[in-house]
């Protein structure tokens, strides 16, 4: 059961707005509804936190530590992007 | 200033993830943009910001008043409040939503009523059949917060009533009344002021 109120963000906007959100991009008022919405949304917290432990992954992916076999596969992926236009 | 202020277990920042000494050491923003400082609640904002712990809080001036908030540069850690219980505020909105459902449903609701359990509540809640599309809603809201309040999401379950509150009333104002309420019984039942 959900209703919506009119200042309130939804779950589908929270998604949306979640990059602007952690690079701290977000207007103030919009980031109050943000925060407020994580207060009653669980399933937004949890999406939060995975959102946070990928960037921290991610963050700390270098090139070397890549295995070969892991770097060709992701090349040749690129490529074929490439080559089909996408 | 004192003030009030909502951390994660173990006086982590909600949002920031900023762990505050407890020891009551100031701490200050170097941040000078609005919205970068330190957040702190009046009484009245509390239900919009609930969690895990509770602490009494002193800001140094000047403090900046915004809408269910305050900010300041400098604040500190006093003392938490040690009453402040979680479960009992979701189970006290879970009940409010109930008598919410119970306004809605006129004479069909009475046995709703006079629980005082949650999974009875839940029990005769979902028993319910034949109701129009309206009652269906509003039991649907006790429901919600019923099963949020027996979680221990106290976020969740005075959220519902909230907006169970809008929906019976038919008015957004029904909103801020709801978290008036809430307040109220936070300072009462929390013995804060």
């Amino acid at each position: 059961m959900t209703a919506r109120l009119p200042r309130e963000i939804t779950c589908r906007e929270l998604v949306r707005i979640v990059t602007e959100y952690l690079e701290g991009a977000l207007p103030l008022d919009e980031r109050t509804r943000f925060e407020q919405h994580l207060v009653y949304c669980k399933g937004c917290s949890v999406y939060l936190r995975q959102m946070r432990d990928t960037l921290r992954a991610t963050g700390r992916l270098s090139e070397e530590s890549v295995p070969p076999s892991a770097r060709d596969e992701l090349l040749r992926a690129f490529r074929s992007f490439h080559k089909a236009g996408t | 200033m004192i003030a009030y202020k909502f951390l994660e277990r173990g006086a982590i920042g909600p949002f920031t993830k900023f762990v505050w000494p407890a020891d009551g050491r100031w701490v200050e923003t170097t941040q000078a943009r609005e919205g970068s400082g330190i957040h702190a609640c009046h009484v009245r904002d509390l239900p919009y910001w609930v969690s895990d712990e509770l602490w009494r809080v002193e800001l140094s001036s000047p403090v900046r008043e915004r809408e269910t908030q305050i900010e300041a540069t400098r604040g500190r850690l006093l003392e938490r409040v040690a009453r402040w219980e979680p479960r009992a505020f979701a189970t006290a909105c879970a009940f409010r939503t109930r008598d919410l459902a119970v306004e809605a449903l006129g004479a069909a609701g009475e046995p709703l009523s006079r629980i005082r359990d949650l999974d009875e509540l839940l029990a005769a809640a979902r028993s319910l059949r034949g109701l129009d599309p309206f009652r269906t809603e509003m039991v649907g809201y006790a429901i919600d917060a019923a099963v949020r309040a027996r979680e221990g999401h106290a976020g969740s379950a005075s959220h519902t009533a909230a907006v169970a509150a809008v929906a019976l009333r038919g008015s957004e104002a029904a909103f801020q009344q709801e978290r008036e309420w809430q307040a109220g019984f936070l300072a009462r039942s929390f013995r804060i002021a």
